[in-house]
């Protein structure tokens, strides 16, 4: 058990202070996570504020200071629960008995004021068919498209999976999961604090045109050293947590699949043969002002050669494949706090590396292509002008490298090139952002106005952008809380855009505009509904600018819509080069985003209803406007848990989308060479079939002294529905068939929670 | 709010958006389109998709007197005197799929079986025709061509049976023409003009659109002063319609009047000179007038599309016309060929002619045109490496030469009432709107 005093000591110091007043409350409840009976009489520390649990269990921290605040709760016969908050939340935190554990994740629709969503560690890991990941969870919220197959992206309001930012502790994250989207690129255990900002975001991240979303790894306990893990039918993991120098602590984590290996050893006669592994180690000082994080993906795939098609693309001229993605981040941040000014400075380089290898109809093609971001992070936030004003630099530089071999794509030069032609690119290019925000509190501290202007300089397209933000939130009567924001948004252009074949050419970058309106209501201590609006404008979007050569509906660009369309909107940013672009698209998006949420009780889960358009406008097609690839206008979510006895918890979810748009093949004709070409119909104007899965998750826990261990079961599709996610064609595309995606998909693990 | 809604809901009600007869592919045949570079489309309705042989096909009439849609394919020959083994001849199609065996029947080919093709073998010595029953040789077989051995093949049976026939309401002079077959498939072909008894084309006069029947041209007159024009005619079918230049020069039809015995005239020149027929033409009188339909017509707007769509309509006939409206020449076109490519050339193009310059050593490229013309016409087309050209007509030309053997070189006279113009150089097919026909899916 920790000391009540040092704990809170170490919880204030901790603090990065953003909001100089605010409404300043933190409520939740407190419960026993096995039975969900309330616990009575915890001590609840939120930041230097204390606060005792109701013999409901609830508990109410009024005056909280600004900024992420630590959460400790102590209660008798219970392990100490660790956790982070900011003002304005509501927790919902289950306390394990002694010899157990247990953190906070939260995932947030915007912050600080009104989260519509928050959602603890052990409801993140329970959620069925999120595969006990954090990251992956987040497709289940409102506002996040659907991805075939569980891709992964992070498809945010009408927005392509590019244009959403990663970030873990302030470093930008280049792939945020693992190939396939089996996993993400950390395990859940190495996160403390998932933040989701679908639209909105402020001044502080620049660079993407889309939403944020920022994890904040945990730190490790400092007492003893731990050791946990899971092993699952495609991962094994070990975590492991312990004192570090400075009374500091290190948390250190590694994980790799093993369905390549499986997959060789039972000979399943399968084309891919992926692999995936991760590893983390972070060390932070005892006070909490220094901290050091080394972080790391690799995936690799294998093509294993076999006849026709593989996924209903078309390899039968691909005799060989390889493919690898591998990235590594490496950052030390610090940050100290004195009186009401706050400083923090986070300095990070890393590199990344991609390297594709294949023999297509007999050519060896290939690309190899290396990235070393160095980045520097800082900001300083004190009260000034009678609120708190941040100002902050977010830049660095970037050397880009790579080595292509490859059949370049159709240009206005050459419309239909032929041989395979072999160029290099190495460039420095630097992109630096300054930014500035206040934020003022006004009308007895129940409304607070969040102005902010940020300034970027791309390095590649030699442009100076400036983006105005503002976000207004205000706190009225019966719970009820309003948020509106409006903003300029900007992002560079990919450097595969610059590829030498498209000789000298200044790319602009894109941007878009940005409006939210949103309200959340609070029903009771567990219940709450929220309501968002939106609309997005785009402009100067790269787009396929050379477009006669190549029929939409066949080849896979981006306009062919439905699973290689969409592929290729999830890969743009690692290979780029599949075409000529030119930024000259624009598009728009709206939505409705309705969510019921009940946060305690015998049943826990929401119920997400979203209504979202998205369009695109290619002028090299004409002048109409189309439905983008991941328009999806309905999708209702619908996610369930229970406690069955002390042991058991039984959950499910439940999602529908409207099928994404594709382009129908309208007829075709024989070529010269006798090869059957197809021609487009109107772009994106079909859709495939409507989307709908179940998936079902049991878990079963048992205390033991090395932790807590569950086994979980966790199918995906259980009632097996074959749900189109793409089509394929025959040789004369008189008969048309659909890409099924997952099927019936039962994973089964067990974790260890130390 | 619910007031404003309904009153909403009333207007939507009563907008009626006639419905316009379009081509249907069927469960099995497809209709074939034009499909042009700036995303428009228009139907080719000569031949269609068969997604059951996986092959192109055409309206045409089995060995028994179906009317099937056959396959278009390259014919099949037989290399034996009996007739027994039939071989692919790739005249046409470097990559074959299918042949046709045909079998003459009264000098007329008949397709009897399709077959399937398999490797490529050498050319036979000589080929071998089935006529009227018997197998008969057909001489040496053509060099430099793929020749290919064949699986067994089918009969007509695996062909879809179509049907053409006439589509219109019931007492009105209009009925439209339509491809039909049981699987669904419809595509209108073209008018017809129930009451001059004949096919009608759309044609765009000063007076506005009409429905010009296919009329013969009068090609006698029946006085020896050449003012009465009258037709003659072949033993056999007989024309419905017969056209004459009215006075102003511009085509009125008639419909075919009572025989005429005695000698028949035509003009050469200035000249009334007899015609020396034989006894088996007969001459007619033209009969009485014949109004063409009058056609409302409408140009669709598709935003961001060089050519549009153009609707035709006549009582309860609403149908799409086999010409497109190009806006940029702010006149109607329809495909012609250059290759694999089609492009959507001017539909009312004067015919280019050779005149000489002084002297007449120089040819001099020319379109002699009526003046008024009946409708305004802006191009003239001629042919060059077996492509058509099309040039702009300019301003009325300069004196011209005809030479005439012995008479030497004399000045060009037009006849009566028509203008020499001078062209403008080729203009490039880019220009033009281009196109591809494909079989829709």
């Amino acid at each position: 058990m920790f000391h009540r005093a040092a704990v809170v000591i170490a919880a204030v110091a901790t603090l990065a202070p953003r909001l100089a007043h605010a409404e300043r409350v933190v409520t939740g409840s407190v419960v026993d996570h096995a039975t969900g009976m309330p616990v009575v009489g915890a001590l609840v520390a939120i930041g230097s504020v204390d606060a005792a649990t109701e013999d409901d269990g609830t508990f109410r921290a009024t005056n909280v200071a600004g900024g992420r605040l630590d959460v400790v709760v102590i209660a008798d016969g219970y392990r100490a629960y660790f956790g982070s908050t900011r003002a304005g939340a509501t927790l919902a935190i289950r306390l394990e008995p002694e010899g157990t554990s247990s953190e906070v994740i939260r995932v947030r629709g915007r912050m600080p004021v009104t989260p519509p969503m928050q959602l603890d560690t052990q409801a993140i890991r329970d959620q069925p068919g999120a595969g006990n990941d954090v990251l992956r969870a987040l497709q289940s919220l409102p506002g996040v498209a659907r991805t075939p197959f569980g891709l992964g992206g992070l498809a945010l309001r009408g927005t392509a999976p590019r244009d959403t930012k990663v970030f873990l502790d302030g470093i930008e994250v280049p792939l945020l999961y693992h190939f396939g989207g089996i996993a993400s690129f950390i395990p859940t255990a190495a996160i403390d604090d998932v933040v989701l900002e679908p639209s909105g975001a402020g001044v502080r991240y620049g660079r993407g045109l889309g939403g944020v979303a920022v994890a904040t790894t945990r730190t490790g306990r400092r007492d003893r050293w731990r050791v946990g893990g899971e092993l699952s039918l495609i991962h094994a993991a070990t975590i492991a947590e312990g004192p570090g120098p400075m009374r500091g602590s290190w948390l250190v984590g590694v994980r790799r699949s093993y369905f390549d290996a499986i997959e060789e050893a039972a000979q399943l006669d399968l084309a891919l043969a992926p692999r995936y592994a991760d590893a983390q180690l972070r060390w932070e000082s005892g006070d909490g002002r220094w901290m050091a994080l080394l972080f790391g993906s690799d995936d690799s795939l294998r093509f294993l050669p076999s006849e026709g098609s593989s996924g209903g693309i078309d390899t039968s001229n691909v005799k060989s494949l390889s493919y690898a993605s591998r990235f590594v981040r490496l950052g030390a941040r610090y940050r100290a706090v004195h009186g009401a000014t706050s400083v923090m400075v986070l300095p990070s380089v890393g590199v990344d590396h991609v390297d594709a290898r294949a023999n297509h109809e007999g050519v060896d093609k290939g690309m190899e292509r290396v990235t070393v971001p160095l980045h520097l992070r800082a900001e300083v936030a004190t009260a000034a002008l009678r609120g708190t004003l941040t100002v902050g630099f977010d830049g660095g530089a970037q050397l880009h490298s790579y080595d292509m071999n490859n059949t370049p794509p159709p240009t206005a030069m050459d419309p239909s090139p032929d041989d395979v032609v072999h160029r290099t690119l190495d460039r420095w290019a630097s992109d630096v952002g300054v930014w500035a925000e206040q934020s003022w509190f006004v009308a007895g501290d129940r409304v607070e106005i969040r102005p902010g202007l940020r300034a970027d300089r791309f390095g590649l397209s030699e442009q100076v952008t400036l983006d105005p933000r503002i976000t207004v939130h205000e706190v009225l009567c019966h719970g009820l809380r309003l948020t509106q924001s409006l903003g300029r948004y900007h992002a560079p252009p990919l450097v595969t855009d610059y590829d030498p074949i498209f000789g000298d050419r200044i790319m602009p970058g894109s941007s878009s505009t940005q409006v939210t309106a949103g309200m959340k209501q609070q029903l009771g201590d567990d219940k709450e509904l929220s309501a968002t609006v939106y609309y997005n404008r785009l402009g100067e979007l790269p787009v396929d600018a050379i477009t006669s050569a190549t029929p939409a509906s066949a080849n896979g660009s981006t306009e062919s819509g439905g699973l290689l369309g969409i592929s290729r909107e999830l890969v743009d940013t690692q290979f780029g080069s599949y075409s000529y672009r030119e930024g000259i698209g624009s598009g728009h998006a709206y939505g409705l985003e309705l969510i019921g949420r009940r946060t305690a009780g015998a049943w826990t889960g929401w119920v997400a209803y979203t209504f979202a358009r998205s369009f695109r406008r290619n002028p090299a097609r004409g002048d109409t406007t189309a439905p983008y690839v991941l328009d999806q206008p309905h999708a209702l979510t619908i996610v369930g848990s229970t406690a069955l006895g002390k042991k058991w918890r039984l959950g499910g979810r439940f999602r529908f989308t409207t099928g994404n748009p594709l382009t129908p093949v309208a007829a075709a004709y024989l070529d010269a060479s006798g090869d059957w070409v197809p021609v487009d119909g109107a772009i994106l104007s079909q859709r495939l079939p409507d989307f709908m899965q179940l998936d079902v998750r049991l878990d079963r826990a048992w205390r033991r002294p090395s932790g807590l261990w569950k086994l979980y079961i966790d199918v995906q599709n259980i009632t097996n529905r074959s749900n189109a996610e793409g089509v394929t064609y025959n040789t004369d595309f008189s008969r048309r068939s659909f890409t099924t995606g997952l099927p019936i998909f039962p994973s089964i693990g067990v974790e260890v929670i130390p | 709010m619910c007031a404003a809604a309904a009153v909403l809901a009333a207007c939507g009600d009563g907008i009626v958006v006639e419905p316009v007869d379009e081509a249907v592919s069927g469960a099995r045949l497809m209709v074939e389109w034009v499909f042009y570079g700036d995303g428009s489309r228009q139907p080719a309705p000569q031949a269609f998709y068969d997604t059951e042989l996986h092959a192109r096909c055409q309206p045409g009439t089995w060995v028994d007197g179906t009317r099937r849609c056959i396959p278009v394919a390259d014919p099949a020959i037989y290399t034996r005197p009996d007739c027994t083994v039939p071989i692919g001849v790739g005249l046409t199609n470097q990559h074959p799929d299918l042949f046709i065996g045909y079998e003459i029947e009264f000098g007329v080919a008949r397709p009897k079986r399709i077959y399937r093709a398999l490797a490529p073998v050498a050319q036979p010595e000589a080929a071998y025709q089935l006529s009227d029953g018997e197998c008969f040789g057909v001489g040496a077989t053509p060099p430099g061509i793929p020749y290919f051995a064949l699986a067994p093949g089918f009969d007509g049976n695996r062909m879809a049976v179509i049907d053409e026939r006439d589509d219109g309401a019931d007492g009105e002079r209009l009925a439209q023409v339509v491809v039909e077959s049981s699987d669904g498939l419809r595509v209108p072909i073209g008018f017809r003009d129930r009451e001059a008894g004949a096919l009608c084309e759309p044609e765009q006069r000063a007076s506005g659109t009409v429905c010009a029947p296919r009329a013969a041209p009068s090609d006698i007159y029946l006085d020896p002063s050449c003012r009465e024009p009258g037709i003659a005619l072949f033993d056999g079918p007989q024309p419905s319609v017969v056209s004459h230049p009215g006075p102003d020069g511009c085509r009125l039809d008639y419909r075919v009047g009572p025989v005429v015995e005695g000698a028949f005239y035509r003009r050469n020149g200035a000249v009334c000179e007899l015609v020396p027929f034989d006894g088996f033409v007969r001459g007619y009188r033209l009969g009485a007038p014949v109004e063409p339909i009058r056609l409302e017509r409408e140009v669709d707007d598709a935003t961001g599309r060089r050519l549009q769509r153009v609707t035709l309509a006549s009582g309860s006939v609403r149908a799409r016309s086999d010409r497109m409206f190009d806006t940029a020449t702010r006149d109607e076109c329809r495909p012609v060929a250059f290759g694999d490519v089609l492009r959507c050339l001017p539909a009312r193009a004067a015919h280019a002619t050779y005149l000489l310059g002084p002297g007449c050593g120089v040819s001099v490229l020319v379109a002699e045109m009526r003046a008024p013309a009946c409708a305004p016409v802006a191009f003239a087309m001629s042919s060059a490496d077996g492509f058509p050209e099309i040039r702009a007509i300019g301003d009325p030309a300069g004196p011209l030469f005809d030479a005439f053997g012995a008479a030497g070189c004399v000045p060009h006279v037009p006849p009566a009432d028509h203008v020499v113009y001078d062209l403008g150089p080729p203009i490039p097919p880019e220009t033009f709107t281009g196109g591809r026909i494909a079989g829709e899916r």
